[in-house]
């Protein structure tokens, strides 16, 4: 049996918006040890992965392992008409998932689950040079700077003390530097100084979880790839990984 | 190719360097101050300024001005284009008649025109070709079918050449029919076609015909299902997007390892 309640049906709506720009079906895996989704865009440049521990959860009722296939852009058709201090219930019925928006009433979607094969994604081991911890709000803005310039963004640290985000386009360049100074920068470790490009045709998709995260954690190396780990408020995380252009 | 320039030195001069290049369906580009009046479908005027003109050999007339990448005035195919001089002004009208339309562009200065026999013979090819499309296919048969396997492409059967030959995972050939564009009955008898000649050699097997397109029509649809034949929609946009990040080789698998999928 499955029946779990999330808190804030807004926080999924978020996540599903950026997962629907990535891949148009997705495997939702649940078990006693929690919620997990991983989903890699078709030419396998980009991997989304997303945790959610029971604890994040006001209620967690599951026996067995459920594996629940969706069309991302159904699914996200239905989130979106969640009103704000909605929760979110998600249950099975034989081959049916059930979302339910529980507000002043409850509204209950069934959509039929899809069988979807479960794709290998290998594990990513990765080790990064620099670390950032951050405010997600500048980042927000600084990738969106980056798309009024062109179709490149730079992150780069040569030291513990500033972050520096380049958007950079044939013409134009724009430019966001976040620095325990200007209040952004929670914290930030660079074993040695890096710099790497990533492709905004890709980053552009996850720019919606930092709606639902209030902080960023943001890791990469030469020319190597970028993780972004998003944390949502309670429990649950969100991991991006992009590999770097070129 | 071959290109002429032309400086008239008077309105009377430019009527005979236009007629020539309407006559024998040269490609024309004119640059000129004008004023112009269209009626037909709507109404418009346009007061003096320097503009470009272009008559295609098609007789389809474009009026650009300095801005914009969409032309102030055109005429998409003409009946007519007739020339005078009136008043100290070059009058060029371009008429068409269904329906009614006229487009009277008046100079009162030409500064150039230019005459051009271009060949282009091209293709316009959205996304991907045919063969771009088939070769991506033959090599990730998944797309159209979980567990479809390649046995040969362009495979030589009687009536021409069958796309992709494949075998199921149940074991079934599979001749598959990959259409660039929306399919028509054409493709679905073609395929069809394809099946009989098989079956000959065949004749105990089990053979199914697919085919793979972006899109059907509605006829060709019914056609397939009478015949017992499968469509499958596949997105070539999506497929070029794939090939086109593979070209840049920047997989992130590259960094984490193989995945099995």
């Amino acid at each position: 049996m499955l029946k779990i309640v999330y808190p804030d049906a807004r926080t999924f709506r978020h996540i599903i918006e950026a997962l629907s720009k990535i891949v148009d079906e997705a495997l939702m895996k649940i078990t006693s040890e929690g919620v997990e989704l991983k989903a890699m865009d078709p030419a396998h440049v980009s991997l989304l992965h997303l945790k959610f521990p029971p604890e994040a959860f006001e209620e967690y009722s599951v026996e067995g392992e459920y594996k629940i296939g969706f069309n991302t852009a159904n699914i996200l058709k239905l989130l979106k008409r969640g009103k704000k201090g909605d929760r979110l219930e998600l249950s099975v019925e034989e081959d049916m998932f059930r979302i339910a928006l529980i507000g002043a009433a409850i509204r209950a979607y069934k959509i039929r689950i899809l069988d979807i094969p479960e794709a290998e994604i290998p594990e990513a081991t990765l080790e990064f040079d620099v670390s950032a911890s951050i405010i997600s709000d500048p980042l927000k803005n600084a990738l969106k700077d980056a798309e009024a310039v062109g179709d490149t963004v730079e992150f780069s640290a040569e030291n513990e003390e500033e972050l520096i985000i380049r958007g950079k386009g044939g013409e134009m360049e724009t430019e966001t530097r976040i620095s325990r100074e200007s209040g952004a920068l929670i914290s930030l470790n660079v074993k040695n100084a890096a710099k790497s490009e990533y492709s905004l045709e890709y980053i552009k998709n996850v720019i919606a979880l930092t709606k639902v995260a209030d902080t960023v954690t943001l890791e990469f190396s030469n020319n190597m790839p970028l993780k972004l780990d998003f944390a949502i408020p309670g429990e649950g995380r969100v991991i991006y990984l992009l590999a770097p252009k070129e | 190719m071959k290109v002429i320039h032309y400086n008239p030195s008077s309105l009377e001069e430019a009527v005979k360097i236009i007629r020539d290049a309407l006559t024998s369906k040269k490609l024309m580009v004119i640059y000129g101050c004008c004023t112009i009046i269209y009626e037909g479908r709507g109404a418009s005027r346009l007061t003096q300024g320097d503009r470009l003109v272009i008559v295609k050999r098609d007789g389809s007339v474009l009026v650009h001005r300095p801005f914009g990448y969409s032309p102030v005035n055109w005429q998409p195919e003409t009946t007519d284009i007739s020339l005078s001089v009136e008043n100290g002004e070059l009058v060029m009208k371009a008429l068409r008649l269904t329906p009614r339309e006229i487009l009277e562009i008046r100079f009162t200065k030409i500064y150039t025109i230019t005459h051009a026999i271009l060949d282009d013979r091209g293709e316009f090819i959205e996304y991907l070709s045919e063969e771009e499309i088939r070769d991506y296919l033959s090599k990730n048969p998944s797309t159209i079918e979980e567990g479809l396997i390649t046995i040969d492409v362009e495979k030589r059967v009687e009536p021409g050449f069958i796309d992709l030959y494949c075998r199921d995972r149940n074991g079934n050939v599979v001749i598959i029919e990959i259409k660039r564009t929306t399919a028509s009955k054409d493709a679905v008898l073609q395929l069809k076609r394809y099946i009989d000649a098989v079956k000959k050699y065949m004749p105990r097997e089990r053979i199914r015909g697919i085919i793979v397109a972006p899109s059907i029509s509605k006829s060709a649809l019914e056609l397939t299902e009478k015949l017992k034949l499968e469509y499958k929609r596949i997105d070539i946009s999506q497929i070029y997007k794939v090939l086109r990040s593979r070209q840049r080789g920047k997989s992130l698998l590259h960094y984490i390892g193989k995945a099995k999928s």
